[in-house]
């Protein structure tokens, strides 16, 4: 559509342009513009004249009456509460049964030899085979000259001094123990053989990137 | 290629004027704008001086949609607008528009109420009035257009606003408002002549 086409009919019905001269420019193309405009104009003139009068009457009385109530859906707050009360339960009865469970466990005897769970030595830290720290116990202060005397964990491997020798990890080799053991008592029974002398002291080597000193 | 007879500017009100206008003067709009703000202070006098000023156009507007005419669909909506004047705030947009709004809810409540009207292709012959008839015709065709030409379509010929009135409620101009007038009627005659 053009706009000159717009405009014309916009004059057209602005009382500016006459039908007759706007159907001799634009033809058809304004013709059926112009028949569904006058169509819509004569629905919306044939609507019967409304009584204002007795309608404001009317009004009037409906504007005077208190509004209408409509009462909430009680029924939804109700389900509400329901589902929290389930929820609380759930909530309440998987904390209790996860409670029974710990105390369970906790109570247990402990397991036969042969199992994972690794009654540690006296002073010794060998466990083997287990990462349940539930089963294992804090460690405790080692009595002064029966571990090694390796000053400091050196945990980035910088100044342990490593001259420890003594009865550090345990000695006695308990039921689980490797039969070929080979770290002589001290409890490493891994492919790690350092002779007795804990963490191999002053020739262990630096981790990858360390600076040697200790925090 | 066709040419423009029109010389002179664009047309500022290219609706029919409707008798039951109170603004179509500039002085109209800060007119009402006073009686809206009486009306928010609880005066009923101002209010009903606003009833009788859009009641045609509300009345056109629910019998478009409903297909009938519905005195009591009306009364609701100026009941509505009674009780929500203290949410109208004067952005410029005028009354007749927010009207329009709560014509349009109202009509949707009573359809929804009463359920769907029965389909026009299953009435027998001559138990519709043809003027009816032609209004469902019409309705239908004028839902089937895209959001903003039904708007303005029911806003001009419905309501019976200015192209200055359309353009202060859909935030546009009224240059634009007579393009989309005249684009949504051809758009419409489209959709007519796809149906028969």
């Amino acid at each position: 559509m053009s706009t000159d086409l717009e405009r014309d009919l916009g004059a057209w019905t602005s009382g500016e342009l006459s039908r007759d001269r706007l159907l001799a420019t634009h033809g058809d193309a304004a013709a059926g513009l112009v028949a569904l405009h006058e169509r819509l104009a004569g629905v919306a003139a044939s609507a019967s004249g409304t009584d204002a009068d007795a309608g404001w009457a009317a009004l009037l009385v409906a504007m005077d009456a208190p509004a209408q109530v409509v009462p909430l859906r009680r029924h939804v707050r109700r389900r509400r509460t329901v589902a929290i009360l389930v929820a609380a339960a759930l909530v309440f009865a998987g904390t209790a049964f996860a409670a029974t469970l710990g105390l369970g466990r906790r109570d247990a005897p402990p397991p036969p030899a042969g199992t994972t769970a690794v009654e540690p030595a006296a002073g010794g830290n060998s466990t083997v085979g287990t990462n349940d720290r539930r089963l294992v116990p804090p460690p405790s202060v080692q009595p002064a000259g029966t571990g090694g005397s390796g000053q400091g964990p050196s945990s980035d491997g910088g100044t342990a001094t490593g001259d420890g020798a003594g009865t550090q990890g345990g000695s006695t080799p308990t039921a689980t123990d490797d039969p070929h053991d080979r770290d002589h008592g001290t409890g490493n029974d891994g492919s790690h053989d350092d002779k007795g002398g804990g963490n191999d002291g002053s020739t262990g080597t630096l981790p990858r990137g360390s600076s040697g000193h200790g925090h | 290629m066709e040419t423009s007879a029109f010389r002179g500017g664009a047309p500022a009100n290219i609706s029919t004027p409707r008798p039951d206008r109170k603004d179509d003067v500039p002085d109209g709009r800060a007119q009402e704008r006073a009686l809206v703000r009486r009306a928010q202070d609880g005066d009923r006098d101002a209010f009903g001086e606003l009833y009788r000023a859009h009641l045609g156009a509300v009345a056109r507007l629910v019998r478009f949609r409903l297909g009938r005419e519905d005195e009591d669909a009306v009364s609701e909506v100026f009941l509505r607008a009674w009780r929500g004047l203290s949410s109208y705030r004067d952005t410029g947009v005028p009354f007749a528009a927010w009207l329009y709004g709560i014509a349009r809810h109202v009509a949707v409540d009573v359809l929804r109420k009463h359920g769907r009207e029965e389909p026009r292709d299953e009435l027998p012959d001559g138990a519709v009035d043809p003027m009816i008839a032609e209004v469902l015709t019409l309705r239908g065709a004028i839902d089937d257009l895209p959001t903003e030409q039904r708007q303005v379509i029911e806003l001009k010929y419905l309501v019976g606003m200015t192209n200055d009135e359309v353009a202060a409620a859909m935030a546009t101009t009224p240059g634009a408002v007579n393009a989309k007038q005249w684009r949504a009627l051809k758009a419409l005659a489209e959709i007519l002549e796809d149906r028969t």
